[in-house]
């Protein structure tokens, strides 16, 4: 150890051949009023991916999360992002299963009875918050993880469901990564971050020299091998024809009477299967770059999306969300591809469809927003994916004071992506004609920052395991011209890629997927 | 102080936005929260229906509480408000062959209604429902102020200051939203 910490007027600090980017008493100023402070150096990476950096880091830990946005080009061809973030061996897990919260630390676990999940989480983060130092990525670290399609029965309590949770499917399951990895692509560059309690700032930024060294040794080693996934099992409906039919009229029986005005049925594909999900999305974010690339495990559940939508993005106080509605394919050729947009535009029901979702996520936002920030951007613009355009719009709003990424979450969940309009009583009815919960399917999936920014996406186009099932789901909005025959068809062709995609990494030939 | 009676639906907070940027005096609370006492003791200038998806006789203390003030201060009641307002008064809701969800339609204005004032004859305006009063199921101390291509969408009774609108102002899809809530507030009960 040759660092001289104490040297308090020092504005760069050589450690080893790594940069420091603060001195100590700008990070004393920094830490102010925080529990926590982020210490960060960067390092070259000769890692082509963030699955050859999980590849490596895998074998640590068997909780972990990554995710990846992508945008589009002029041409609407997926470009990926600057940044994609990394975290593993959490130091800290918030869980909780019908009221009951589990806070899990890497050698002791607590489990407790509380009337108000929702306020122990926020307690968690109020009391994890860190300050966002210049030259930092938007997330630094944080909790990562999802809040389920059933929150809702948290977030809501006139919710109901009638189906027991007999398979204990989590309500919310948050990881707290104090260490991120963050793979800059556009510098060719890699973000090693750890915080650390601000109360002996001097001893702790010490410290986090030493674990910002193991970061370092830990990523520069070899990589485990390719994980294969193996099918023990064909996969089979969850619900046949028959059933979805029924299912179908149910649905529309409620929509005539006036309960609801459309709500989203699901249906899918399950698998017994063993091994990991890894190689399937390695291949999956080579096949269909999407907005929302995401993969992670919390050692309970493994999942792996590629999704286009957006649930929210909250960023310095203002919060964001884009809505879609119709799905075209792309077209082959530019000129193909225009005339789809133009179709699309042009589509009725699509567009009543999106209407009702823009005004929809007005509302959720209009709750949790000062009175006049709430606006619709880009109405009605063709968002194109790497197989399919949608319509799309955006819709942000100023956070209340007061207000936090919580607050925002209790709003909007579960996005109408998967849910229906008026919510609540979309979601009661959707539990009582599936009859099942959907565990993590259609829940957000994203992270809420140290410094209380959050980012969102809602966990459809995806895969899952949990207890040695893989499965595929997705919906289909019901509304009163729907026909069962069509729907249980839509149901089937939504899941085909993905499935594909699973079947194709456990062929096993998927040496070459990271690239 | 301006009370929005939440009836459960995904257009309260709508309402609460455009509402409260014309008087930020404003309280939203739902249907089943509040009863018609509650209400009284808030001493409300003006009360607005929300939508809704339950049966007018089933929004919670919505009926009750339109009773309570109807004829003392101006209500005005949006899609499922406007049917409650109707069903007060002995107006029967009927299920439309056609529903309409997030549509972008027409609406005509009949005649001079005080919360039309300063609009054209004819604007757009978001649709949201499954349910409609039908011309001969209103009830006959209303007036007729608005109709769509298919049916009836505004009712007044002006001498007790309850106005009805079976299409959403609040919806991003409507023109003169903000004009109709302000043309609404401005009401006063005649003495």
């Amino acid at each position: 150890m040759t660092a001289v910490l104490g040297a308090q007027d020092m504005a760069i600090l050589n450690y080893e051949g790594a940069e420091m980017k603060f001195s100590l008493s700008e990070l004393e100023t920094y830490a102010q009023g925080y529990p926590l402070i982020p210490v960060f150096r960067t390092v070259r990476t000769d890692a082509a991916s963030p699955v050859d950096l999980l590849r490596r880091l895998k074998k640590y830990s068997h909780k972990f999360f990554l995710l990846e946005h992508t945008g589009s080009n002029e041409a609407g061809e997926p470009v990926w992002d600057r940044y994609a973030y990394i975290g593993c061996a959490p130091s800290l897990e918030v869980s909780c299963v019908d009221g009951r919260v589990t806070l899990n630390a890497a050698q002791v676990a607590y489990s407790f009875e509380t009337e108000d999940p929702i306020g122990c989480l926020r307690e968690v983060i109020r009391q994890n918050r860190a300050p966002r130092l210049p030259g930092l990525p938007p997330f630094f670290g944080g909790f990562a993880g999802y809040f389920s399609y059933e929150y809702i029965h948290l977030s809501e309590p006139t919710c109901h469901f009638c189906s027991e949770n007999t398979d204990h499917n989590r309500d919310f399951d948050l990881m707290l990564f104090d260490r991120l990895y963050v793979l800059d692509r556009q510098e060719g560059e890699l973000y090693l971050i750890c915080c650390v309690a601000t109360d002996r700032l001097s001893e702790n930024v010490r410290q986090a020299q030493a674990i910002l060294d193991e970061m370092e040794r830990v990523i520069s080693g070899p990589e485990a091998g390719p994980e294969p996934l193996r099918l023990r099992s064909g996969f089979s409906a969850i619900y046949s024809k028959q059933t979805y039919g029924q299912m179908v009229q149910q649905a529309k029986d409620y929509i005539q009477r006036g309960d609801v005005a459309q709500i989203v049925l699901t249906n899918g594909q399950r698998a017994s299967v063993e091994g990991s999900l890894l190689d399937t999305y390695a291949l999956l974010r080579r096949t269909d770059p999407t907005r929302y690339m995401c993969y992670f495990s919390t050692g309970e559940v493994e999942a792996a999306a590629a999704s286009p939508e957006p649930i929210i993005k909250l960023k310095d106080g203002v919060v964001m969300t884009e809505r879609l509605a119709g799905s075209y394919a792309r077209g082959r050729t530019p000129e193909e591809d225009a005339a789809q947009s133009e179709e699309l535009l042009h589509d009725a029901k699509a567009i009543d469809e999106h209407n009702m979702l823009v005004d929809d996520s007005r509302n959720e936002f209009g709750f949790v927003s000062k009175i006049g920030t709430v606006r619709v951007h880009n109405y009605l613009n063709v968002v194109r994916c790497s197989r399919v355009m949608h319509l799309g719009s955006t819709i942000t709003g100023e956070l209340k004071d007061g207000k936090d990424a919580l607050d925002v979450i209790n709003a909007i969940m579960p996005s109408g992506a998967v849910s229906g309009a008026p919510k609540i009583r979309s979601c009661e009815v959707i539990n009582e004609i599936e009859q099942e919960r959907r565990s993590i399917y259609g829940s957000a999936v994203g992270c809420i920052g140290f410094d209380g920014d959050a980012d969102f996406f809602v966990f459809i186009h995806s895969a899952f395991i949990r207890g040695g099932q893989l499965t595929v789901r997705a919906g289909g909005g019901i509304v009163i011209d729907s026909v069962a025959e069509e729907e249980y068809q839509e149901s089937l062709v939504k899941t085909e890629a993905m499935l594909n995609t699973i079947r194709l990494a456990a062929e096993g030939d998927c040496h070459d997927f990271d690239t | 102080m301006i009370l929005i009676l939440d009836n459960y639906d995904g257009c309260a907070n709508n309402i609460y936005q455009l509402a409260g940027q014309l008087n930020p005096d404003i309280k939203i609370i739902r249907n089943d929260q509040i009863d018609a006492q509650g209400a009284a003791r808030l001493a409300p200038s003006h009360i607005i229906l929300s939508g809704g998806s339950a049966a007018p006789e089933q929004a919670g203390n919505a009926m009750k509480i339109l009773k309570e003030f109807a004829g003392k201060i101006p209500v005005l009641g949006i899609c499922l408000g406007y049917r409650i307002i109707c069903a007060a008064y002995g107006g029967k809701s009927v299920q439309m062959d056609e529903i309409r969800q997030g549509k972008r339609e027409l609406v005509h204005v009949l005649r001079d209604s005080p919360i039309f004032r300063g609009l054209p004859e004819q604007f757009y305006a978001g649709f949201y429902h499954s349910e409609t009063v039908p011309e001969e199921n209103i009830p006959k101390e209303f007036s007729i102020v608005a109709r769509s291509e298919q049916d009836i969408v505004g009712i007044e009774w002006r001498e007790k200051a309850l106005y009805g609108l079976q299409f959403h102002p609040e919806s991003f899809l409507s023109e003169y939203g903000r004009e109709m809530m302000g043309n609404f507030l401005q009401i006063a009960l005649p003495r």
